[in-house]
């Protein structure tokens, strides 16, 4: 593994620790798809292949144990025959006995005594019979020899009985010569009762026949049965199943148990019968062939069915059944042995298959994991190739386009399809096409890794004939299918513009500074710096003859002090700018001049520290600054004055108020006193002059009342507030009313007129204004005053309106100079001050006010309390 | 009619002529007492210079008092009125031909009992001096000693 599969794979890990619980269980669950894919057909394998080798080993087994069943049964049946054929031999044999024929030709005691020798021999060297016998034709007992259980001893004359009786001896006596009578196999019963330990007996009989041919008697073995069921016990024990033999009622005579042999012979065993017990089986033994073999519900069954005359002539058929039987419970036992090893290989296999699949399913995991990477990689690239600003065509050596993107759609105008397998000239102007080939048949020999921007200006080709100029990079790849050139091609159009309009600013930028009037230059800091650049006006300023002399002077000769540089360029450096800081400068030709020099401190790589700043000549400045001050200092001495003055007019008008009424009441009093004390030294015409001097004494009383207010209104600043200027209407037209209640006056006020405005103004105004109607109106019996106001267009025009005298508009002009009067004062008094007063009032305000009248018709005064209103 | 003196603090003779002679035509027959500037007029009201030895607390009926006056002006005299604990409750009626917003605003700042105008026109001075003698004299009863 080398360094970057490491790096991988601990970056999987650690992507694998930072999975989240969620991830992990899907990663589980694909895993367990996995394994289950293989492990299950795999298992699913295994356990049928293990199911067929179970079901041969059953086979086998069955076939097996038929066969053993069989072989068993041959065994056993051949051992019966053999025994029966020995037991035929022997009768026949004693019946051939030479000592039995010297008996039968002398009948004397020494032969008979040398027959029962004989005879003892016999059955001591045979050891399976009882019983041997000769019987004489007429039944009697002749020799008997017992085998006395293992003793065999010579039963004595006197003891020997008459058996003529005995169904055997008869049906023996009826024999033919060779012929042999054979009992059924039963238990031998002594004084009518079954002998204890039973003892299973068969007999046999053969008829005697001596020299002459004449029967003489008969030779009884009792054969002791107990020896053949021995031997088949024997055959049993290597039997996996049973060995039963049955006699031809279905007996056993060799049962499962001894307690169910012999049902014959004991009444309480009737019902121990192998018919009963397997009625199936019996009825298929009873109807099948001699030998066969039976599957049964309960077990295998292996027959063979014994007939006794095969063996000689015999008068009783024996039809004994050899029959194993082997129990499903056996044979189940038999097979779970091989279950049981089936189940342990396939417990071995079916782990050896679980780790196999295990593997097998990591390792195909990993392999789809990877496959899935790639395919994910290959999405990624398809995305990253389309969604890629640039187009992107790839062509093979021959010059055949095989792969565009989306942005080769677009910058070009072809669809994919159009494009696939066309030579790159498509996307070639016309122009290019002869160049370009050549060109690309040289990469193509010598390939190499092109990049952008390297090679005079492109050209790509659109579907529509159009052109734009484009930057193109070539990367060969060499593959198997050969040399694959990928190239990108980049819309160079709006970075062309783009270019195009930096220059354009940088034009213009160059031009700003040529032509700014003002002095623009980078120098390099401290006592000695000198410029680094300088632009038209800084020639100009400095009158030097050209850039090139300027730039030859340091910046120190500019000064005028050299300190006053070093100051200069210590506090740009330490604050890293100036603004507008003054200095005296002079110019190449020794001119002294103000000049405001606003500077940044930069640093540059190639120069390190410089100064860019702009100068001004500020000298026409300065002095207009000086002027400016100077002019200043006059003003505030004009002010002052203009103040004294104020102090003055006002001091004036308070004397004015105050002094001028003094004498205006002396002369008002004392004419008075005159007037009522001195009557009776007065004519008419002395009282009505002096009448006249009271007249003009209060006229000028009221005059000096009114012009201190106009001058007190003048001198008062505005303070705006809210004012209901309905309510001051109101309450001025009820203190008129007041003055004069035996008036009848219509007035008509609008309601809820509230304005931003001083009240003490507003309440001159109307005091005036509605005084004014008031007063022209009493003429008028239908007097009515009106006061309200309309939307002007920036706020409200307020208007009084009478219907009283009117005026002649032609002196409208007039109307609002101070002490100027349109009536009589004999029919109207007053001081003319009054609407100059409203005016000041309005004006305070920055609003206006106006008039319109018809003689005779009323008067309606319009004004307004904001700037620009009307 | 008592017996009180009323303080007249006037310059003007014209104007002190007028006052009399309306007082006297509304019958108002009370000693007046004429102080031409104000430091008269203090020295009447504290028993001080000219007038050493009157008791300060024998109030007159009321001080009409002018603001514009020789000296010390009213106001001044007004404040030393109240700042005196012998004459700080004495009636003073200010008496002018003033009619400043400020000149009002300070009198009743000082604690003046009342403002009044003399009118230009003598038969509304002679009113005017008739109500103002008919009040103080008769109407108000003076502060307790």
């Amino acid at each position: 593994m080398n360094c970057d599969d490491s790096k991988l794979i601990c970056k999987e890990k650690s992507m694998n620790a930072k999975m989240s619980a969620g991830e992990i269980n899907t990663k589980n669950r694909k895993d367990a798809y996995h394994f289950l894919k293989i492990f299950t057909p795999m298992l699913i394998v295994l356990a049928v292949v293990l199911w067929i080798f179970y079901q041969r080993d059953v086979t086998s087994i069955r076939v097996s144990t038929g066969l053993d069943n069989q072989q068993v049964i041959q065994l056993a049946k051949q051992s019966i025959i053999d025994e029966e054929s020995m037991l035929h031999g022997d009768a026949l044999y004693l019946a051939g006995h030479s000592s039995l024929h010297r008996w039968l030709d002398t009948g004397s005691n020494i032969a008979r005594s040398a027959l029962a020798h004989d005879m003892l021999n016999f059955v001591r060297q045979r050891e399976i019979y009882d019983q041997v016998r000769f019987i004489d034709k007429n039944g009697l007992e002749i020799v008997r020899i017992n085998w006395n259980k293992g003793q065999p001893e010579i039963v004595s004359a006197n003891k020997l009985q008459n058996k003529a009786n005995r169904y055997y001896v008869r049906d023996s006596l009826s024999l033919a010569k060779g012929e042999i009578y054979i009992s059924p196999f039963d238990l031998n019963v002594e004084n009518k009762k079954i002998e204890q330990p039973i003892k299973p007996m068969i007999r046999l009989a053969t008829p005697v026949f001596d020299h002459a041919g004449h029967k003489r008697g008969i030779i009884i073995l009792n054969y002791l049965g107990q020896h053949m069921l021995d031997r088949l016990r024997q055959l049993r024990k290597q039997n996996r199943g049973e060995l039963w033999l049955l006699n031809s009622d279905g007996y056993w005579l060799l049962g499962p148990n001894t307690d169910e042999e012999w049902g014959f012979m004991y009444p309480s065993r009737k019902l121990n019968r192998f018919n009963l017990k397997y009625e199936n089986a019996w009825k298929a033994i009873q109807s099948g062939g001699k030998t066969s073999q039976l599957i049964q519900q309960n077990g295998l069954f292996t027959y063979s069915k014994l007939n006794t005359d095969k063996i000689a002539k015999s008068i009783v058929q024996h039809n004994w059944i050899l029959v194993s039987f082997l129990s499903k419970e056996k044979l189940n036992t038999m097979l779970s042995s091989t279950r049981k090893n089936l189940l342990v290989v396939f417990m071995t296999l079916g782990l050896m298959l679980y780790i196999i699949s295990n593997i097998a399913s990591y390792y195909a995991l990993r392999r789809k994991d990877s496959e899935t990477r790639v395919r994910e990689n290959e999405v990624r690239y398809r995305g990253l190739l389309n969604s890629a600003p640039d187009a992107i065509v790839t062509m093979d050596q021959n010059g055949l386009i095989t792969l565009v993107n989306s942005q080769t759609e677009k910058y070009f105008g072809y669809n994919r399809k159009e494009l696939i397998g066309k030579p790159i000239e498509v996307l070639v102007p016309q122009r290019f096409h002869e160049a370009h080939h050549h060109k690309r048949e040289n990469y193509v020999t010598a390939p190499y890794l092109r990049p952008m921007n390297v090679e005079h200006e492109l050209f790509g080709l659109r579907k529509d004939g159009s052109e734009f100029p484009a930057e193109i990079s070539l990367s060969p790849l060499q593959t198997d299918e050969g040399l694959l050139v990928t190239s990108i091609i980049r819309d160079i159009t709006s970075r062309k513009q783009a270019e195009l309009a930096r220059r354009m600013v940088e034009t213009r930028y160059q031009e700003l500074i040529t032509n700014l009037p003002v002095g623009v230059y980078r120098n390099t800091p401290g006592v000695n710096g000198h410029f680094l650049e300088v632009n038209p006006a800084m020639v100009t300023i400095f009158e030097a003859d050209s850039i090139e002399q300027l730039l030859e002077h340091s910046v120190s000769e500019l000064y005028c002090d050299p300190d006053e540089r070093k100051k200069f360029s210590d506090k740009l450096m330490q604050q890293g700018y100036v603004k507008s800081e003054e200095v005296h400068l002079k110019t190449l030709k020794g001119h002294i001049f103000f000049a405001a020099i606003t500077a940044v401190m930069k640093q540059s790589k190639d120069e390190g520290a410089y100064f860019s700043g702009i100068i001004e000549d500020v000298t026409e400045r300065k002095i207009s600054e000086l002027e400016i001050i100077e002019l200043n200092k006059s003003l505030q001495n004009r002010s002052v004055e203009l103040e004294a003055i104020n102090q003055e007019l006002e001091s004036f008008s308070y004397s004015v108020s105050h002094d001028l009424r003094a004498p205006l009441r002396a002369i008002d009093g004392f004419s008075q006193m005159l007037v009522s004390n001195y009557s009776d030294q007065l004519d008419d015409k002395g009282k009505d002059r002096l009448n006249r001097v009271r007249a003009g004494a209060q006229r000028m009383g009221m005059l000096i009342d009114d012009l201190i207010k106009l001058s007190r209104l003048s001198r008062t600043e505005i303070l705006r507030e809210s004012v209901d200027m309905t309510q001051i209407a109101k309450n001025v037209l009820e203190e008129l009313h007041d003055g004069e209640s035996q008036r009848k006056v219509e007035a008509i006020v609008q309601p809820d007129l509230v304005d931003q405005a001083d009240s003490r103004f507003v309440r001159v105004i109307m005091d005036n204004l509605l005084g004014n109607a008031w007063k022209f109106t009493r003429q008028n019996d239908n007097a009515r005053i009106e006061a309200g106001a309309k939307d002007g267009d920036k706020g409200m025009i307020y208007f009084v309106r009478d219907n009283g005298a009117g005026f002649d508009m032609e002196y409208a002009s007039k109307l609002f100079g101070a002490f100027q009067r349109l009536h009589d004062s004999s029919e109207f008094p007053g001081t003319g001050i009054g609407l100059a007063t409203v005016q000041r009032a309005i004006n305070k305000h920055g609003g206006s006010i106006w008039a319109e009248s018809k003689v005779g018709e009323g008067t309606t005064f319009y004004f307004t309390l904001k700037q620009g209103v009307a | 009619m008592n017996d009180k003196v009323i303080l007249l603090v006037e310059d003007n003779p014209d104007d002190e002529l007028l006052t009399l002679d309306a007082l006297e035509t509304n019958n108002i027959s009370n000693e007046v007492i004429i102080a031409r500037n104000g430091v008269e007029a203090l020295d009447y009201l504290f028993g001080t210079g000219e007038y050493e030895g009157r008791d300060p607390s024998d109030f007159p009926a009321v001080v009409l008092l002018d603001i514009k006056l020789p000296k010390i002006d009213g106001l001044e005299v007004l404040r030393r009125i109240r700042e005196n604990e012998q004459t700080r409750l004495m009636p003073v009626v200010i008496l002018t031909s003033s009619n400043e917003e400020e000149d009002r605003l300070r009198a009743y700042g000082l604690g003046a009992n009342s403002y009044v105008r003399k009118p230009v026109d003598f038969d509304v001075f002679i009113k005017t001096a008739g109500q103002m003698g008919l009040y103080w004299i008769l109407l108000n009863e003076a502060p307790p000693k």
